[in-house]
């Protein structure tokens, strides 16, 4: 690129990530709104891979042990996130088997590979598809809370059933890890940042 | 200084954007929105919070879902459907479901008008704005309103065979302050939101200076 491309970092100036407010280099909290300033995200690399690996390891225990227990008389049914979806899909709500699934099973590994893939292309120093990087780094920011919808769906059940009379639901184990895993990627989603990606290209120039 | 601005993206130093009703600004390099200005941004906010706390109370005070077996409904209200994981011996749950679901909404309505009425009727601002205003931007994005909508959907299609739901009062309350609350959301911009702020604190610090004379 023949044009020196300047960001705030190199005209000596960093954002507000609260109110996008330019503060100088040596400033600790922020003149607008006194939230505390930093050049990049503290500690952003570290925190993202930290969160991404308590997903992980809480993802198993999530798939593997039940959701929740439907007990119908003497007959227990224990019942994984997987196999609910298989349920519906059988039962031929095929709209919901596939908006849940997605929610529950897509979205969650989606975003586990994709910050590690992000996280990774830092390593290495990556200089190609900068804005794709990003946009793809949007969007895992935007989607992540949708994966919650298994967790509130074990809540509503529990209490129409248990009001109707007709079987106890018992939550699961996984109920508790899988919520662990939302709000893991949520965090490590928030931790990461983006600006990093275009930080390869700017040394460069120097 | 006043005059340059960054992208939240890509750190993209660019021009300050000066928009007016119903413009966007994209960053150049990286195609993030950087900015945008719907029209009476900050007073839609503001008018669709107040209806919120209005729906908020109506959702929790009616019958959310009523199920019927052999002819006996029972009822079932909001918070309801928190409380029962804390009977089944999960509280850490039920503690996040009932955040999410109920109180980080509410607070973040509270706090919403709690800022915006005194700053665009009074042209002053509350004790403790700039502390309610950056918890409001930073916890916006952990309620999920939306998503327990969903799962009411999912839910209702797997009971559907089994027995007899109906929706109450307080189901069409939550949907409403669901889309109130977007809305809400969607009207409020940052950029906008701090340059407001600043501008009220201005005409503050003006009205102190003009008072002793």
């Amino acid at each position: 690129m023949s044009r020196e491309i300047k960001t705030a970092k190199s005209a000596n100036l960093m954002l507000c990530l609260c109110c996008h407010h330019l503060n100088p280099t040596s400033a600790l909290r922020c003149e607008t709104c006194d939230e505390p300033v930093y050049i990049r995200r503290r500690r952003s690399y570290e925190r993202t891979l930290a969160w991404l690996l308590t997903a992980m390891i809480l993802y198993v225990p999530a798939s593997i042990y039940p959701v929740m227990t439907t007990i119908a008389f003497t007959r227990s049914q224990p019942n994984t996130i997987v196999g609910g979806v298989i349920e519906l899909w059988q039962q031929g709500s095929y709209f919901i088997a596939l908006v849940i699934f997605f929610a529950s099973v897509v979205i969650p590994i989606a975003k586990i590979l994709v910050l590690a893939w992000l996280c990774f292309s830092l390593k290495i120093k990556l200089k190609t598809h900068k804005k794709e990087r990003t946009v793809i780094y949007k969007y895992t920011e935007l989607i992540g809370r949708w994966s919650m919808i298994d967790i509130f769906v074990v809540a509503i059940l529990m209490a129409l059933l248990q009001l109707g009379g007709i079987l106890i639901v018992e939550p699961g184990i996984a109920a508790l890890a899988f919520a662990g895993v939302v709000i893991a990627t949520m965090l490590a989603a928030e931790a990461f940042d983006p600006r990093l990606i275009w930080d390869t290209q700017d040394e460069d120039h120097h | 200084m006043k005059q340059y601005t960054a992208c939240e993206h890509c750190d993209y130093l660019l021009n300050a954007p000066v928009l007016s009703h119903n413009e966007c600004a994209f960053c150049p390099r990286c195609g993030h929105r950087v900015s945008h200005r719907p029209k009476y941004s900050l007073q839609f906010t503001l008018s669709f919070s107040i209806a919120s706390i209005f729906l908020f109370i109506l959702s929790n005070t009616f019958p959310f879902l009523s199920i019927g077996v052999q002819g006996q409904q029972n009822e079932m209200l909001l918070w309801q459907a928190s409380f029962e994981f804390w009977n089944h011996g999960q509280e850490l749950l039920a503690v996040l479901v009932f955040f999410v679901v109920l109180l980080l909404p509410f607070l973040l309505l509270i706090g919403l008008v709690y800022i915006l009425w005194p700053m665009i009727f009074m042209r002053s601002l509350p004790i403790g704005t700039c502390w309610i205003a950056r918890y409001i931007f930073k916890l916006k994005s952990w309620s999920m309103v939306d998503v327990y909508l969903v799962a009411v959907l999912a839910s209702l299609t797997k009971l559907a065979s089994m027995a007899n739901i109906e929706f109450g009062i307080g189901l069409w309350g939550y949907i409403s302050f669901s889309i109130c609350l977007s809305s809400a959301l969607a009207n409020l911009d940052r950029r906008r939101f701090w340059q407001y702020l600043e501008k009220v604190r201005c005409h503050e610090r003006l009205k102190q200076q003009n008072q002793p004379t």
